[in-house]
């Protein structure tokens, strides 16, 4: 069964585009939405938590079209968005009142175990808190309210490792529980290789693969090359190169390409390199 | 619904005690100097700024946002800003109408407290499908050009209304029933068109 799920998702802008974006979040799954800077997470995920209307396309959550769910059903979705959307002239005493006020399943006393777990100043207004504590402020109402699935967008981008260390351990935690599923954009591909299930990677707009973690970083494999090995491997094997000093590094298919070949094993942060600059391989 | 207000009062609740010093200060000078055009265009500006700056809040938070992602229904996060502006224009109403009772504004005709009550209705109409189509720095520049011509309309219809040679002057409450019944025309025909603006917008 799948929490969430998108079909052919398409946003245009000027100069950009999304383009048949889809893939799904199964329930129990971790799934991490990688891709550089303006390759169309954060349009995925305001599209899915309805800020954005699609140009096209399908978005369910527990197979419910997003545009047909009722306010509690919406209420089901939890977010954390990059600049969190909090209102800043409030403190938590305030926010805790607020909120109470806004969605259905909110919970104070989780709300008030969370601040203490995080140890949030409970007399400054948000505005006066550090990145990290905003962030941690917002993971708190995120999880102070019933909700199945957990959205968030670049939720440890900028933060030490101590504090995305402490967010990777809730989210952990919030995804153990039955029924529930995580989506979570990142740029920090160490943090997700941690946490994450499955790997969906956008690149100018679009999927290039939308597969699970441990079964992509087993299938690609980093080959470092010279011009003889080049041209002896099979083109269906590679899948991006870097033209290096010493010769060429290939993103490859492991099973693919010939056994007796030294490779290094390919992370996440590798995958996403070959794939915004490296280049196809030439037949010739 | 009572969740936004409450989160746009938390907001601007530094801003509110300057505007409810300046609502009383001019109402003082309308009772003062017996002339309620002090009062009136405080109440005016009053009632559109205070929805104004909360939206900006808002815009700087990126709540907008958030409340969308919330599952709130774009009518009641429009509808809550009309009724942020009209709680306002309650309450400056209520000071202006210390000042027209204090000032003997009455013996002129109701009228003069209607009117401007209106007017507040009128201009928040004007302002706030302008705040959710271009945004509130936009808006402000639209709500001053807005709020000197209507204090100007007011000031005329006002002087207009004082001439002796006016035949419709003693008919008091057929012009209040006038003006209360263009009001709430122009807060429905706002109120509708602000939720289909805001309904097409994306943050």
């Amino acid at each position: 069964m799948n929490k969430a799920e998108i079909k052919d998702l398409s946003k245009h802008y000027e100069k950009f585009d999304v383009e048949s974006v889809s893939f799904a979040v199964p329930s129990g799954a971790v799934v991490g939405l990688i891709g550089e800077n303006g390759a169309g997470k954060s349009t995925v995920i305001k599209s899915m938590l309805g800020i954005v209307q699609p140009d096209g396309g399908q978005i369910w959550f527990d197979g419910k079209v997003l545009g047909q769910m009722s306010r509690s059903d919406r209420q089901k979705i939890s977010f954390v968005l990059d600049d969190t959307g909090l209102p800043m002239e409030l403190d938590l005493a305030m926010l805790d009142k607020v909120m109470r006020n806004v969605y259905a399943g909110w919970h104070s006393e989780r709300f008030r175990e969370l601040i203490g777990r995080f140890q949030l100043p409970e007399g400054k207004l948000l505005k006066e808190f550090s990145k990290g504590m905003k962030m941690k402020a917002a993971i708190a109402v995120a999880l102070s309210r019933d909700s199945e699935l957990l959205i968030l967008d670049e939720p440890t981008d900028g933060l030490d490792p101590v504090v995305r260390d402490e967010i990777l351990g809730m989210l952990y935690d919030y995804n153990r529980q039955e029924g529930h599923a995580v989506l979570i954009s990142s740029h920090n591909t160490a943090d997700l290789e941690k946490l994450c299930d499955y790997i969906v990677y956008l690149h100018r707009g679009r999927v290039i693969f939308a597969e699970e973690k441990d079964a992509l970083l087993q299938k690609f494999a980093i080959y470092s090359l010279d011009d003889v090995q080049v041209r002896e491997i099979d083109r269906d094997a590679v899948v991006k190169v870097c033209k290096r000093e010493y010769g060429t590094d290939v993103l490859a298919i492991k099973e693919k390409m010939p056994e007796s070949f030294e490779y290094s094993k390919a992370t996440l942060d590798d995958i996403m390199l070959f794939y915004a600059k490296g280049e196809d391989l030439c037949s010739d | 619904m009572f969740g936004l207000i409450l989160k746009d009062f938390y907001n601007i609740r530094k801003q509110a005690v300057w505007y409810a010093a300046m609502i009383v200060l001019f109402c003082v000078l309308t009772a003062a100097v017996r002339n309620v055009a002090y009062g009136m265009s405080m109440a005016v500006l009053v009632s559109v700024s205070v929805p104004l700056t909360a939206t900006a809040y808002e815009e700087k938070d990126g709540w907008q946002k958030f409340v969308i992602a919330s599952g709130m229904d774009t009518r009641t996060i429009v509808i809550e800003k009309y009724l942020l502006g009209l709680l306002v224009s309650l309450v400056g109403a209520a000071a202006y109408l210390i000042a027209f009772l204090i000032s003997e504004g009455y013996v002129s005709g109701w009228i003069y407290f209607v009117a401007p009550v209106c007017l507040q209705c009128v201009a928040l109409s004007v302002v706030l499908p302008l705040v959710f189509k271009f945004g509130v720095e936009k808006a402000r520049t639209y709500m001053i050009i807005i709020v000197v011509a209507f204090m100007v309309i007011a000031v005329g219809l006002m002087g207009l209304w004082k001439s002796d040679i006016n035949p419709i002057a003693k008919r008091d409450w057929i012009l209040s029933l006038s003006f209360s019944a263009v009001a709430a025309v122009a807060l429905l025909l706002s109120l509708y068109l602000s939720i289909k603006i805001y309904r097409h917008k994306e943050f």
